[in-house]
């Protein structure tokens, strides 16, 4: 399911841009009837346009459409009064060789200018994508109940103390849930035990001792999942220490010393974490208040020796060199003052848990250049539209397309229509260029490849429609996509090829045929 | 397209002159590679006649039946393919897969038209344009009968052998001469005969009016079906022997878009639904684009001196020129659409009749 709406998305959004190809094709067909093999050529020029204007002016590729425009405008409009004027009405194959031609002038002067290479415009967010629709749609079982569990957990930090026991209590049977789906998920058993050793803390004598021997019990099975995991070591070593501190005698001491080893093995993947190394202190501070004696005396130098190595860190973190003295003098305090230092330190210090984060593709992700060039689409779309239907320009444009000689008589200079005509399909084509140019590599002879998109996206949509050709873009975006995740990416372009060709059998008028725009 | 069937060029009305001409140009070039054994001019040679049968090839579809096919590289690399494979992959010699390659074509062929030959003008067009590309992406996604996009590279070819005796061994580029030089040759007898048979006149039928030519009784789509098959026959052979003197192919090279294309205006440039027109496409083209691909050109804008070669501009120009030989197809083009559209055959046939006029 996820899957498929992944490529339904990315196809709509693709789909946007090939509308914009298509309709500039099919309005230089409407009113010219002249094939345009030239369109993906033009497309190109827009390309290289963006990537000169990003390049030379740093302007951005979807600002730069506001110079695009008219530039690939005029282009279009001289095209068309130099060429395309002295085939209107010659035989359609005349018209097609000479597009053809005009194709291979533009696409071989760039190689020219620009030689073959493949050039890249790299935005900041060229590659960045976000997640839409998270909460509905997940990928599996596991994950749904994680992430009900992550954000329960979540909850009950930031809940009274009332409801915090609650809460946590819910989220540790959401990740037990979750590890029924899936048992081998250290991530969910890291965030069992973290949650059960939280709810420990809220308690006390029996009750919180057998939740911490719980939690250990994840942590242990969590441990060797996990390969080398910094937190599960950590969250496991300060879960040791909070049941070493319910405990007395023996038992602690040997809880103590599992915490230790837990310690050590988490300083071992990351040496310098300051949380590891104050809770580590910290735990060697609290073993020592209850002993006496030497055996005091040594936790409470290693405790201090713990919590200089922090305050280190956290200096060259800082680039606080005066700390350097600080340290110098470490060695020669005595153990009054060491514990002065200690209980100022850690008096009200509560070990935080480390959660594992939500690492999991929940939603579906959407690629940020895409889906702005999606929105600049269908207002650029939506101004079309506006302009054919109610300006005199259109609504002239769309009488040329009906009825050449109806519009003639009627007094409309066709011969201008036809120059804005196609000024305006080579200034969409030229958009599109602009709008995918973050997300594609710029050739050349990328041209071809979109001339023959467009022709499918126009014919599919019945030629010279512009609502057929939006139609048509999606459809085409979308057949991609899912052929793409569905069959594979090498035959998703002749899925579309098959698709156009069924169209052309079947129902050559495409699905807008009969309404001419 | 309203012209009236040219007796001219419709029985090929022969003058003794032209016979005369034809036989010593015949004797001259099959003596060619015994006077000139240079490897460079025999391969522009070579290439001529290349162009020359796949001019022509299209020409019996394109320019006889009306039928603008831009998607004859279908034929063109499936013959090269096959004959390629067979060689590779079963150690068939050439003279044997390329008649297999001419098999598959035709098969391919009767399902392309069967596909195409509904649709007519620009959707027809667009139709054979599309398969070809299907076709090309199939052999790129068919790796493990084409070898992808890597492509399928001969280093030896067997020797040609008649019973026992070893007619050529393929080490020089002359038997390529005569074997692109007989090819030739059949084509233009076979676009000769067919031009001058019933079925040539129901072709050109079609050409000037479908719909009368189908008042008339003739069988659309039977006949468009079989100029597709000759063109795609001749195609075909074109593809296997490109493919065995290049000795290495791959889909863009012998299947992409820029073959069916180059197709078309060998026959456009020349003039097409004429004998000569391919021949006089092929003889414009190759050595242009050859000029410009060996950087000939850009040496001679260096000796008349107006860049000169160490210059900014003269540098760029000897770099880039050669990548660019396409842009020369895309002028003439242009050119010959707007100011000659019945080719440079049809151009200069005009200005005669204008000079004959302005005499007379």
């Amino acid at each position: 399911m996820t899957i498929f709406l992944q490529s339904l998305i990315s196809g709509i959004l693709i789909g946007g841009v090939y509308a914009l190809i298509g309709i500039g094709l099919t309005i230089i067909y409407g009113i010219m009837r002249v094939i345009n093999f030239a369109h993906g050529d033009l497309l190109m020029i827009g390309m290289y346009l963006t990537y000169e204007l990003f390049t030379l002016l740093k302007i951005d590729p979807f600002v730069s459409i506001i110079i695009t425009i008219p530039l690939m405008f005029l282009l279009g409009w001289v095209l068309q009064k130099v060429f395309i004027n002295r085939v209107i009405g010659a035989l359609p194959q005349n018209q097609i060789l000479l597009t053809i031609g005009l194709g291979l002038i533009l696409s071989n002067t760039m190689m020219l200018i620009y030689t073959s290479d493949y050039k890249i415009l790299t935005t900041p967010y060229s590659s960045s994508s976000f997640k839409v629709l998270r909460s509905i749609v997940n990928p599996d079982k596991y994950e749904n109940f994680y992430d009900k569990g992550n954000t329960l957990y979540d909850k009950a930090l930031a809940a009274g103390s009332g409801e915090k026991a609650a809460l946590l209590e819910k989220a540790g049977s959401k990740y037990a849930e979750a590890l029924t789906v899936k048992p081998d998920q250290f991530r969910g058993l890291n965030n069992w035990g973290v949650s059960l050793a939280t709810l420990a803390r809220l308690r006390s004598g029996n009750t919180a001792n057998l939740l911490y021997r719980q939690a250990d019990e994840k942590f242990s099975q969590a441990a060797p999942l996990g390969d080398d995991d910094f937190e599960i070591a950590y969250n496991w070593g300060t879960a040791l220490a909070g049941q070493a501190a319910t405990n007395t005698g023996p038992e602690a001491d040997a809880l103590f010393a599992k915490a230790y080893e837990k310690f050590k093995a988490a300083e071992e993947i990351r040496p310098d974490s300051v949380d590891l190394l104050n809770i580590w202190s910290a735990t060697l501070c609290g073993q020592a208040r209850l002993k006496t004696g030497a055996a005091a005396d040594k936790l409470y130098n290693d405790a201090y020796e713990k919590y200089t190595a922090a305050r280190q860190v956290q200096a060259a973190d800082n680039n606080d060199s005066d700390s350097d003295g600080g340290t110098a003098t470490a060695s020669r305090r005595s153990i009054a003052e060491i514990k002065t230092t200690l209980s100022q330190a850690y008096g009200n210090y509560s070990p935080q848990f480390r959660m594992k984060p939500d690492k999991r593709d929940a939603g579906i992700s959407v690629s940020t250049p895409l889906a702005i060039s999606f929105i600049i689409t269908m207002a650029l779309t939506i101004l079309l539209y506006w302009f054919l239907l109610k300006t005199d320009t259109g609504q002239a444009i769309r009488a040329t397309a009906q009825d050449r000689e109806a519009a003639q008589l009627m007094g409309i200079n066709v011969k201008r229509m036809e120059s804005i005509a196609f000024g305006l399909g080579s200034a969409l084509a030229g958009t599109a260029g602009a709008l995918i140019s973050p997300t594609y590599y710029i050739f050349p002879q990328i041209g071809s490849t979109f001339t023959l998109k467009a022709f499918i996206i126009t014919v599919l949509g019945g030629m010279g429609s512009v609502v057929g050709a939006t139609l048509g873009g999606i459809i085409i975006g979308v057949a991609e996509s899912m052929s793409a995740v569905y069959i594979s990416s090498g035959w998703k372009d002749v899925v579309v090829f098959v698709l156009f060709l069924l169209v052309l059998l079947f129902k050559p008028s495409g699905l807008m045929g009969k309404s001419r725009m | 397209m309203k012209r009236l069937l040219d007796p001219e060029t419709t029985t090929g009305g022969a003058s003794p002159a032209g016979v005369l001409i034809a036989i010593t140009l015949l004797v001259f070039l099959f003596l060619f590679p015994r006077m000139v054994s240079d490897p460079y001019t025999l391969h522009i040679m070579i290439l001529l006649f290349l162009s020359t049968i796949m001019g022509q090839s299209w020409n019996i579809l394109g320019g006889y039946t009306g039928q603008y096919s831009v998607g004859h590289a279908a034929y063109f690399g499936t013959g090269a393919y096959v004959t390629m494979m067979l060689m590779q992959y079963r150690q068939v010699p050439p003279w044997y897969g390329m008649w297999a390659g001419m098999a598959v074509v035709v098969a391919v062929a009767l399902i392309i038209g069967s596909i195409c030959f509904r649709l007519r003008g620009p959707y027809f067009v667009l139709a054979s344009i599309a398969v070809a590309e299907i076709i090309r992406l199939s052999a790129i996604n068919l790796k493990e009968i084409t070898n992808g996009a890597e492509g399928i590279l001969i280093t030896e070819i067997p020797p040609f052998k008649l019973g026992e005796t070893v007619i050529t061994d393929f080490l020089t580029k002359v038997p390529f001469y005569y074997i692109g030089l007989v090819l030739a040759l059949l084509t233009i007898v076979i676009t000769w005969l067919v031009q001058r048979s019933k079925l040539g006149y129901y072709f050109q039928a079609i050409r000037e009016d479908q719909d009368a030519a189908h008042s008339l009784g003739i069988n659309l789509t039977f006949y468009k079906n079989i100029a597709l098959i000759i063109s795609a026959m001749l195609t075909s052979l074109a593809g296997s022997f490109y493919a065995v003197y290049v000795g290495f192919i791959d889909p863009p090279t012998v299947l992409g878009l820029d073959i069916s294309v180059e197709i078309v205006l060998i026959c456009i440039i020349g003039g097409i639904g004429t004998i000569y027109g391919p021949v006089i496409g092929a003889l414009v083209l190759v050595p242009l684009s050859e000029a410009l691909r060996s950087n000939l050109i850009a040496s001679a804008i260096f000796k008349t001196g107006i860049v000169s070669e160490e210059s900014g501009i003269g540098n760029f120009l000897k770099e880039n020129l050669a990548h660019a030989h396409t842009l020369i197809y895309g002028i003439l083009v242009v050119v010959v659409i707007l100011f000659m559209p019945d080719g440079v055959l049809g151009f200069f046939k005009a200005l005669t009749a204008k000079k004959h006029k302005e005499a007379a």
